[in-house]
């Protein structure tokens, strides 16, 4: 039996084979220089392991005594005070909030404020470790702010505290476009790590909401409740939940120096 | 002529090997990180490298760390002188409602050496068509999709929604 090879077809196969194999060798740099693992997006963990220990329950000793704040006070907004009853810094209050009255008595929390002192004229909370006052129901008190913001600003321009309606903030929700006819942003991008730093405010109306609760052009906002913008998603997640929040602080540079807008939201 | 036409036939020989046997993996690898640069990201994804085509499935989408929404199936035809990328049903995420509610069913980009300057963007979503394009020397581009509902961009005169970018 002999085996017949067509010459022809041989030398076809072998040169289809010849520039399979060029191919090939074509193709061996790219493996070299072609990157071998791909991009994932990864979240961001931040875990402070001793945000809650306290050195003095390790060693058994006696926490010192929580130091007195000397914080200025503020008063509480929305609310009005229709009556007290003290004794000894003891009593109990009534207050009116959307035409409902509720009682309280010292010890007791309203909305994350806690009644710590009844006095003959106004009654004293405290929250996050800052006292607000609340005076028996005044006739300039319109609701809306407490103090004007440049007569906090002269008590303590570091902190200052605004009440800001949830209303308003449902508005802007609503009608998206009004929030650019009242301000205008600008993200802040650091050039070695190519990753957020903030948003500069470029044109802020000074009759909007966004005038008067603070911002001034050239403020650039840094972080929200005590978390630097490093995201995108920080932002988002701030805008998603914000009918959640009772208040927000916004960290903001203002002429190179840090500073924090505190609001609470009613 | 026919040294010529034997020529012409060892080139898309060569072609059609080099494509088979080139890492489509990997340069998928280096088109995501060129895109991380711009802040884009394709995660948690199923890659298929096949002879002549690469596939990616159920990927998410994430724009400067937002996850805008996720692509169902893309792949990518690398045919030297006729490059496609087809990407079909991409979903916006719904979490998010600064987003516009478009379901894009199918996505093409087109790319051809003969024409360098300009990729050729063409689809449809759940409203209408997209149209669009990115202009490569400008470094800039446009997508025109077609919606019922308002959405929160640019009106053109044929009653498109514009999205511009630059890069």
């Amino acid at each position: 039996m002999s085996l017949a090879i067509n010459p022809s077809l041989m030398k076809g196969i072998l040169r289809i084979l010849i520039i399979a194999l060029i191919a090939k060798i074509a193709t061996m740099p790219l493996f070299f220089l072609l990157p071998h693992f791909g991009v994932d997006h990864t979240k961001e963990f931040t875990i402070n392991l001793y945000h809650n220990f306290k050195l003095s329950k390790a060693f058994a000793l006696k926490a010192p005594p929580p130091k007195k704040s000397n914080k200025p006070t503020y008063k509480l907004t929305n609310l009005k005070l229709k009556a007290i009853y003290s004794h000894q810094d003891q009593g109990v209050i009534a207050i009116e909030e959307k035409g409902k009255l509720i009682f309280l008595s010292t010890g007791e929390s309203f909305k994350g404020y806690k009644l710590i002192k009844v006095e003959p004229t106004k009654a004293i909370f405290e929250k996050d470790g800052k006292h607000y006052e609340l005076y028996l129901e005044e006739k300039n008190l319109k609701g809306k702010f407490s103090i004007s913001l440049e007569e906090q600003m002269l008590i303590n321009p570091e902190e200052v505290t605004i009440a800001i309606l949830k209303r308003d903030i449902d508005h802007y929700r609503r009608h998206f476009q009004k929030i650019w006819q009242n301000i205008s942003i600008q993200e802040q991008i650091d050039p070695k790590t190519k990753r957020l730093t903030g948003f500069k405010v470029t044109r802020v109306n000074k009759n909007s909401l966004f005038g008067k609760i603070g911002l001034q052009k050239g403020d650039i906002i840094i972080g929200a409740n005590n978390k630097t913008f490093r995201t995108y998603s920080d932002v988002l997640k701030i805008y998603n939940n914000i009918d959640k929040y009772n208040s927000i602080k916004l960290t903001i540079l203002r002429n190179n120096q840090k500073k924090d807008l505190e609001y609470e939201i009613y | 002529m026919k040294r010529v036409s034997v020529w012409l036939v060892y080139i898309v020989l060569f072609a059609l090997f080099f494509l088979w046997f080139s890492p489509k993996k990997l340069l998928y690898y280096k088109l995501e990180h060129i895109l991380h640069q711009q802040q884009i990201i394709l995660s948690d994804e199923t890659i298929y490298d096949n002879f002549f085509s690469f596939d990616v499935e159920d990927a998410k989408l994430f724009v400067k760390d937002i996850e805008v929404g996720q692509i169902t199936k893309a792949s990518l035809y690398p045919e030297l002188f006729i490059n496609t990328l087809v990407i079909k049903n991409f979903n916006t995420n719904k979490n998010i409602s600064l987003l516009p509610k478009i379901e894009i069913r199918k996505l093409i980009f087109f790319y051809t050496p003969f024409y360098p300057i300009k990729i050729f963007i063409k689809g449809e979503a759940s409203d209408g068509e997209i149209k669009g394009s990115i202009e490569l020397m400008k470094r800039k581009g446009f997508i025109d999709i077609a919606s019922k509902k308002p959405l929160p961009l640019k009106k053109t005169k044929e009653g498109y929604y514009r999205y511009e970018f630059s890069y």
